[in-house]
């Protein structure tokens, strides 16, 4: 009778246990999904870079400026809402997607950026991504440029009223010698 | 007695201006040029309307307002204060013309940020920015380090007589050459040499980061431009951070220190002794201040690797002492950084670099003798009553420290103190810690330009208007500006 309900017991026990390592593994990894592979914005990711770090994220973002070679890797900058941060590729492939990159005469691309984010980089010492996957997400375009009447008829009276005074200052000049 | 200034002096101020005011004119059809060469119409028209603006109000002032008298210190003086605030109100036309700003407050700011080589920018989307744009934000930053003044200086003849009076009132203590005019000249010829070796090193950087030929030259002349002239600005807005080049960010680093010094010391090196860099006291000063902010700073990162060291925290602090602004952290950067390490970049703020350079602060000459005069009154107390003490520095040559040096450097430190403590103050009252309010007013008074953030287009008007006074007041010194005021007041004494 004892032997059996020291059975009962343990069997309790043991069940009890295994509950509660499920509920932490669940817990952990509800946790862990949230961050994994999470889409999130640039300024989040400064914003919470400690819940960030060393995670795969999702970045959206323009493209800006160029390519910028790394010895046989590459850099890229993207921006969002005023913040940008380097991403660093590992396989030039992963570029031939991008098209148009920002910059005065054209609207860059708006890529996704799926990879590592460091916090504090081990291999460059500073805040960036490691990308594992590129993807555009929305094409950029030329930016027309366009010039308003106001700046044109801005620069008619003010070319006149220029052509006038130096007209008069150099008359004054001339009959004074 | 004090002189007051009559209609006479007023009209031959004015006049002065007018010439001035020409000349930036002049330093205008650069980005014209570069708008017209790379087909940016937009651009185009925001230059070619500003400088007619400019050679209007020039012309105007010519016209009406004829040279009455000899000029003399007080046209000196005056002209030079209010010489800085109309080029930066009128080079801030054609940034606000852009579109890039929110207010022409903004854009007269940051004309003030490049005039003053500072770097504090209240600019949007600056990654969308035009080159003809990028290149005025930039040579703001040449002709206010080189001395706004002092170039127009160098071309006009009229004004020789007085010519050690517009070199005062720019901040400059020192004269390299016996003639003020040959100094200004031998100034712009050190910038110019140092132009073509920075912009070529550059370039070569650039290229090999894979920047197109056209793309590498004109980033090579405004990352010289800001490093030389300790600027700070940059034409990307992750600003140095953009390349993610360490080797650029070490050549940033010689260019920095190389505007930090003194010109006097620079013509020294070239044509005199090699050897006065080891002795000269402001090198002493600087490696003695730079060593001691760079070992507390080892302390506040602790933990850290010697190469994260250097990337986020010597980079920061030879910015910072320089008087740069060049950030080479993306995202929030400065912010991360600790109450300790914060305060390490404050101080070498404060100090800046050497007299007679294009930094800002109270500069190493002045702390060093602070320093210098207070272990020597320690001194004096340890010695016999009637013993007589004389300081010497090695500054070119052995200089003994007389009362008027010393009496120069304390009011110089006492008003720097006073102007960056009123400025956070402000930024106080304006609901930010204390410590990021005096980072921020320290950053805009010695004309640096690192920011924690407080500096961005949504602050208030008010706290924008205090920052454009303490960098037009940091860069000119006070002097100018103070006597200034004392002739407008004895206006209406009369």
């Amino acid at each position: 009778m004892k032997t059996t309900q020291i059975f009962i017991d343990r069997s309790r026990q043991r069940a009890r246990n295994i509950f509660a390592w499920c509920l932490v593994s669940s817990v952990w990894c509800l946790i862990c999904l949230s961050v994994y592979g999470q889409t999130t914005s640039i300024k989040n990711l400064f914003v919470q870079s400690n819940k960030f770090d060393g995670k795969i994220v999702e970045v959206e973002g323009e493209v800006i400026g160029e390519a910028l070679k790394d010895k046989d890797k590459v850099w890229i900058n993207i921006s969002c809402a005023g913040s940008a941060i380097g991403v660093f590729l590992s396989d030039e492939n992963l570029l031939k997607e991008i098209k148009y990159w920002g910059s005065y005469r054209q609207k860059g691309d708006i890529v996704k950026i799926r990879g590592r984010f460091y916090k504090n980089c081990p291999f460059h010492q500073k805040i960036d991504i490691h990308a594992q996957g590129v993807k555009v997400s929305k094409r950029g375009f030329p930016r027309k440029e366009f010039v308003s009447s106001f700046k044109i008829k801005l620069a008619i009276v003010f070319f006149i009223i220029c052509l006038t005074l130096t007209s008069i200052y150099f008359i004054k000049l001339w009959r004074r010698k | 007695m004090i002189i007051s200034p009559d209609r006479k002096d007023v009209s031959t101020i004015f006049n002065i201006l007018g010439r001035l005011i020409l000349g930036l004119g002049a330093f205008m059809l650069a980005p014209l040029v570069v708008a017209l060469l790379r087909g940016e119409v937009s651009p185009f028209f925001d230059f070619f309307i500003s400088l007619l603006i400019i050679a209007s109000l020039g012309f105007s002032l010519l016209i009406f307002f004829p040279l009455k008298k000899e000029v003399s210190w007080i046209h000196a003086f005056f002209t030079v204060s209010a010489g800085w605030l109309v080029f930066s109100l009128l080079g801030a036309i054609p940034l606000y013309l852009s579109s890039h700003f929110l207010s022409f407050v903004d854009a007269w700011f940051e004309a003030m940020s490049g005039f003053s080589t500072t770097g504090l920018t209240l600019i949007q989307d600056l990654d969308h920015l035009s080159f003809s744009h990028n290149m005025w934000r930039h040579l703001t930053m040449f002709i206010g380090g080189q001395g706004i003044i002092l170039a127009s200086l160098s071309i006009l003849t009229k004004a020789r007589a007085v010519a050690v009076g517009f070199y005062v009132g720019e901040a400059r203590t020192e004269k390299i050459l016996p003639n003020v005019v040959a100094t200004a000249r031998f100034i712009w010829k050190v910038g110019f040499l140092y132009l073509i070796l920075g912009v070529g090193v550059y370039s070569v950087i650039l290229m090999l980061r894979g920047l197109a030929l056209d793309k590498s030259i004109f980033h090579a002349l405004w990352l010289f431009f800001a490093s030389f002239d300790t600027g700070g600005f940059a034409p990307q807005a992750q600003n140095v951070a953009y390349y993610h080049s360490p080797l650029l960010e070490i050549v940033t680093v010689v260019f920095m220190i190389l505007g930090a010094i003194n010109f006097n010391l620079h013509f020294w090196i070239w044509t005199k002794s090699k050897k006065e860099i080891l002795k000269n006291f402001e090198i002493r000063t600087f490696l003695f201040t730079f060593f001691s902010l760079l070992a507390l700073l080892y302390f506040s990162f602790r933990g850290a690797g010697a190469s994260s060291i250097f990337r986020k925290g010597f980079y920061q602090l030879i910015s910072a002492h320089s008087g740069c602004g060049f950030t080479n952290l993306a995202g929030d950067g400065l912010n991360n950084f600790s109450s300790l390490s914060l305060l390490c970049v404050i101080f070498a703020m404060m100090i800046g670099g050497c007299v007679c350079s294009t930094t800002g602060g109270i500069k190493l000459m002045r702390l060093g003798i602070v320093f210098k005069t207070f272990f020597t009154e320690i001194k004096r107390w340890m010695m016999p009553p009637k013993s007589i003490y004389k300081d010497r520095l090695h500054h070119l040559q052995d200089v003994v420290l007389t009362e008027k040096r010393i009496k120069d450097a304390y009011m110089f430190f006492a008003l720097f103190i006073f102007v960056y403590a009123a400025g956070a103050i402000v930024g106080v009252v304006y609901g930010h810690s204390p410590l990021l309010s005096l980072f921020e007013s320290v950053s805009a008074t010695a004309n640096v330009g690192l920011s924690v953030g407080l500096t961005n287009p949504n602050m208030p008007l008010v706290l924008k208007l205090v920052y454009i006074f303490q960098m037009w007041a940091g860069r000119l010194e006070f002097l100018s500006i103070f006597v200034s005021l004392g002739f407008i007041v004895s206006l209406f004494k009369k």
